[in-house]
């Protein structure tokens, strides 16, 4: 059976990215296959749509990009989150905890008046 | 890895986009191949998973940051190739802004080296003037005023000790020629300018040697010390082809031989904009270089300029609250304890204003500052006419490309994409009008200056292609092609591809452009109208000056300016020679009179105050006026007619009774009542002057003059030759022919007297109206420009009307109209739009004109047969612009008209 999915928000991408990235380089398809996994199937990320975003963070200097052969053993393009990255990948998780827990909190706030 | 970076390795970053994506692809086609999908399966999922790969390529060269710049260079591509499918277009266009981009590029660059430029020095800003530099020469005068002109004694108290300077310089304000010899007594005489200054001079500046050392502080020890001298360094190239030897070799100025120790910047032509002395010299030898100053050191003798460095931090106007403190203090020193109530007077108004000097000292940019500008502003009308020209040529290409157009936006192009695509077509021709108005520019600039220069040779400006002059060329390349691209390209952009493409081929439809069209040839008439009413002012100015009768014979006359530094004869040894080298004169062939004289037109005044006989010679009692020495027959040569009396003869000789001769207005002024003749006078400490004959008024120091009092003293009886140079010849015949001979005359008689100038009194008169000949001459011939490119924009609309309604004309005159009613209705077309140009010009003239009337001189700009003359003039360029294509129309065949669609 399969789970409803949903679309990412606008802008959530990059910080997604930012965050895999942390973990140390990686190339572009286990990006999307990670983002997959980790949340269980159910953000859903049209996979191509990941590609402009990462030349996106590349041209702001949060990523950087080396061609290194990967466990195929065919070249493929690892990217790493830089140091500039990873103030922005902080700054954007703050502020996206900060929306979120307020956001929460409204929705909490609803469900008891409903009550 | 930078934006420059990735534009150049584009290709590389395409292949590896391509590799990347399709790595992606691979891993996924084959991880679903391994869950058990075919390979068919696998790809259409991996498809519909993946999105549309080549959208997504397309955002991943967006995402690259140097898209823009990609894009301009695909428009510029696009723009040539569309500009090469119609040459003759791309070709009127580029030569009429490089006309008119050319033009305004000449003006400012001659502005950039008059009026803009800083003193190629360290820190220009800091830099200061005593005064404004309006004054130059020698007063004796003591300070009362603004003061310019400062002695050597102030100097040195001045530089002495000082908190708001950190140097002080000073140089000679008389910077004439000298005549001296580069080598033995048997070398050529030739003429150099040379400036006095201080040792400090160059220090002061911070202008180094190119080779060689500048002048120190040593240098200007003692008076008559060391005779040392810097070159500059446009003269070594032109004197000495830059033969390093030229240093160490010396010239001899009456009788010093200064030494040449070196050779200044290349770039430094001195402080003074327009006027470059060849040589420096040191103020010590102010004695040896100009011996008829009097007493150098005096406190009295004022002929220097001081300018000053501040120190940092120190602004004009701490500087100026400093030295106005010093300066009394230094006056009353100079007046002593009990200084006389008229002293006490003048102290209190004696005042050093100071002003900035980073651009140097300029009697030329006081002059043309204003013409200048003028010129700026109608050149720059000029070039909006061309952009109004051009904008319609492309309005017109508007309609031919709508087809094109509507396509594209059919096919997806974006609105913002077409815009920038139709302004690059448009900043492509204006740049590459540009860059050919970059020549026309050179040209002009030269030409301007000629025209600029008074004197017989160039002024030494330098207006190469500098950085301004490429950047305002730029600046104004970009400008115009906004100016004209704009209203077209938001025009055709906003093409509807629907309509459009239904419209057929045919030219368009839309009344809109016409009434655009029709608009901006109205704008057109109207700067036209504008810049011909400036033209005539300015032309009706320049004949009036020069047909103002100057009150004596200009064209007949020669005048020679001689030079006797050189010779040893002084006092009366040089009297007697000037009166035997004058009768000698008047006894060649061809010459009517000869006469000495000390001034002549345009040349400076000589003011002296004038009591009538018999009052007290208080400041109360006298009157000022200017006056003249001259010789027995100057009245005579310069066939200034005597109204009454008689002029100077043999009978007045130093013994007999001083006589004066005065002219109308002097006479009228001391004797309201009765005849001047036979009455006394006294100037100064001179006691008593009869005046024997009056003379008619005549021109003095320039043609706009209103009349002024003069008097005439004899040098036959004053026996003095200080000053007394000019020597006026009347020819009978052509007297440029007399040169010749009178020159061996003055060689026969001594060949140390040296001719510094010699022309005709017609010249010198044409010299002094330089400012309004260069406006008169430049703007009428924009004035003419820009009536021929009104009539170019005129005819272009009309004909483009013709053309478009064709087929209506057609069917009207299928239907029974006659040519006669066609070509009528044409020309009014064409009448309206001039009409309407002649009203929106014709306030904007008459306000404008109020604010150059100073330049103006015996016309007004309200004149109505000025301005009727030139409206009949646009209106019968007009009539004349419309008339082919409406002929074409009214000759139309019906039935070739209708077929035609």
């Amino acid at each position: 059976m399969q789970l409803p999915k949903s679309d990412i928000p606008q802008g959530t991408l990059d910080l997604l990215i930012l965050q895999v990235t942390a973990l140390g380089p990686i190339h572009g398809y286990a990006i999307a296959q990670r983002l997959q996994q980790i949340s269980r199937d159910v953000l859903q990320v049209q996979q191509g749509s990941l590609y402009p975003a990462l030349h996106r963070l590349e041209n702001k200097g949060y990523l950087k990009a080396e061609w290194k052969e990967s466990d195929t053993g065919r070249e493929a393009k690892f990217y790493k989150l830089t140091a500039k990255g990873q103030t922005q990948l902080k700054a954007e998780t703050a502020n996206w905890t900060r929306l979120s827990d307020a956001v929460a909190a409204v929705l909490k706030l609803r469900q008891r008046d409903a009550i | 890895m930078n934006r420059l970076k990735r534009l150049i390795r584009k290709r590389q970053l395409e292949t590896e986009l391509e590799k990347e994506l399709r790595n992606h692809v691979e891993r996924q086609v084959s991880d679903y191949r391994r869950s058990g999908l075919t390979e068919e399966e696998a790809r259409r999922k991996v498809n519909l998973n993946f999105g549309g790969i080549e959208q997504i390529r397309e955002e991943c060269r967006d995402a690259r940051g140097t898209r823009w710049v990609e894009n301009t260079f695909q428009d510029l591509r696009f723009a040539l190739r569309m500009l090469r499918r119609s040459p003759g277009f791309a070709t009127v266009a580029v030569v009429s802004l490089a006309l008119g981009i050319g033009a305004n590029t000449a003006i400012f660059s001659v502005m950039d080296a008059l009026m803009l430029r800083m003193l190629p020095v360290q820190h220009p800003e800091q830099l200061v003037l005593f005064g404004e530099g309006h004054m130059s020469g020698v007063t004796d005068d003591f300070p009362h005023r603004n003061q310019e002109l400062f002695s050597q004694p102030f100097y040195r108290a001045m530089r002495g000790r000082n908190d708001v300077f950190s140097d002080i310089a000073a140089m000679e304000s008389m910077s004439g020629d000298v005549h001296g010899r580069f080598g033995g007594t048997n070398a050529e005489l030739e003429p150099v300018k040379i400036q006095l200054v201080s040792g400090n001079y160059f220090s002061t500046l911070g202008v180094p040697a190119s080779a060689g050392r500048v002048l120190t502080a040593e240098d200007d020890r003692a008076p008559g010390g060391a005779a040392v001298a810097v070159m500059r360094y446009g003269y070594w190239q032109r004197r000495f082809a830059r033969d390093s030897s030229a240093i160490g070799r010396s010239l001899s100025v009456n009788g010093t031989l200064f030494t040449i120790v070196g050779i200044a910047a290349p770039e430094f032509f001195g402080t003074e904009v327009g006027r470059a002395p060849d040589l420096w010299i040191p103020l010590a030898a102010q004695a040896q270089v100009q011996p008829w100053l009097g007493d150098p050191l005096g406190a009295q003798t004022q002929s220097l300029w001081l300018i000053a460095r501040t120190k940092p931090g120190v602004t004009i106007v701490k500087a100026q609250a400093y030295t106005n403190v010093r300066f009394q203090q230094w006056l009353h020193e100079l007046v002593g304890s009990s200084p006389s109530a008229d002293r006490i007077a003048d102290m209190r108004k004696a005042h050093v204003k100071l002003t900035d000097a980073a651009r140097g000292i300029s009697r030329l940019r006081r002059e043309f500052s204003r013409p200048l500008q003028i010129l700026m502003v109608l050149v720059g009308l000029v070039l909006l006419i061309a952009c109004a020209n051009i904008a319609n040529l492309l309005l017109a290409r508007a309609g031919a490309r709508q087809r094109e157009i509507a396509v594209r936006t059919a096919l997806g192009a974006q609105r913002r994409r077409l815009m920038s695509q139709l302004l690059s077509e448009s900043l492509f021709l204006a740049l590459a009008g540009g860059f050919l108005g970059l020549l026309v520019a050179i040209g002009g600039g030269h030409l301007l200056l000629a025209m600029v220069s008074t004197g017989p040779e160039p002024v030494p400006l330098q207006l190469g292609l500098s950085a301004p002059i490429l950047l305002f060329t730029l600046l104004l390349s970009i400008l115009t092609g906004l100016v004209f691209g704009t209203v077209p390209a938001l025009r055709m952009s906003s093409v509807e591809a629907g309509p459009s493409l239904k419209e057929g081929r045919g030219l368009t439809r839309s009344r809109s452009h016409g009434r655009l069209g029709a608009l901006l040839v109205a704008g057109q008439v109207a700067l036209a109208f504008f810049l011909i009413i400036g033209a005539t002012l300015f032309v009706t100015t320049f004949e009036k000056l020069e047909r103002t009768s100057t009150g004596f014979e200009k064209d007949k006359v020669l005048l020679l300016r001689l030079n006797s530094d050189l010779i040893h004869a002084k006092g009366p040894a040089l009297t007697a020679l000037y009166s035997r080298l004058e009768t000698r004169v008047q006894g060649l062939p061809g010459v009517r009179a000869a006469s000495f004289s000390m001034l002549n037109f345009n040349e400076g005044e000589w003011n002296s105050p004038v009591w009538p006989q018999g009052l007290p010679h208080t400041e109360a009692n006298a009157k000022s006026f200017s006056g003249n020495r001259v010789g027995a027959q100057y009245f005579e040569a310069l066939e200034t007619p005597m109204v009454l009396g008689r002029a100077f003869g043999p009978q007045d000789t130093p013994k007999s009774q001083p006589v004066a001769v005065v002219n109308e207005t002097l006479a009228r002024d001391l004797y309201p009542n009765g005849s001047a003749l036979g009455r006394h006078f006294s100037l100064g400490e001179h006691d008593d002057l009869e005046i024997i004959g009056v003379v008619k008024d005549a021109k003095y120091q320039s043609v706009r003059e209103e009349p002024s009092g003069v008097f005439f003293v004899y040098n036959g009886q004053e026996q003095n030759p200080d000053g007394f140079n000019d020597l006026v010849v009347r020819a009978q015949g052509r007297p440029e022919a007399l040169i010749g001979e009178i020159r061996a005359a003055i060689h026969a008689e001594n060949p140390d007297l040296a001719i510094s100038e010699a022309m005709t009194l017609a010249e010198e008169v044409d010299r002094s109206l330089a400012e309004e000949k260069l406006l008169a001459k430049l703007a009428g011939f924009f004035g003419v420009l820009a009536l021929l490119l009104a009539s170019v924009g005129l005819y272009g609309v009309i004909a483009y009307s013709v053309a478009r309604r064709t087929n209506e004309i057609g069917i009207r005159m299928a239907l029974g109209a006659l040519p006669g009613n066609i070509l009528g209705e044409v020309l009014s077309e064409s009448l309206l739009m001039v009409a309407l140009g002649l009203a929106a010009g014709l306030p904007m003239a008459l306000a404008c004109g109020r604010l150059v009337s100073s330049q103006l001189y015996g016309v007004k700009t309200g004149d109505p047969w000025l301005v009727g003359g030139a409206a009949a003039v646009l209106i019968v360029a007009a009539l004349a612009a419309t008339f082919l294509p409406a002929r074409r129309a009214a000759l139309l065949d019906p039935v070739t008209a209708l077929r035609e669609e």
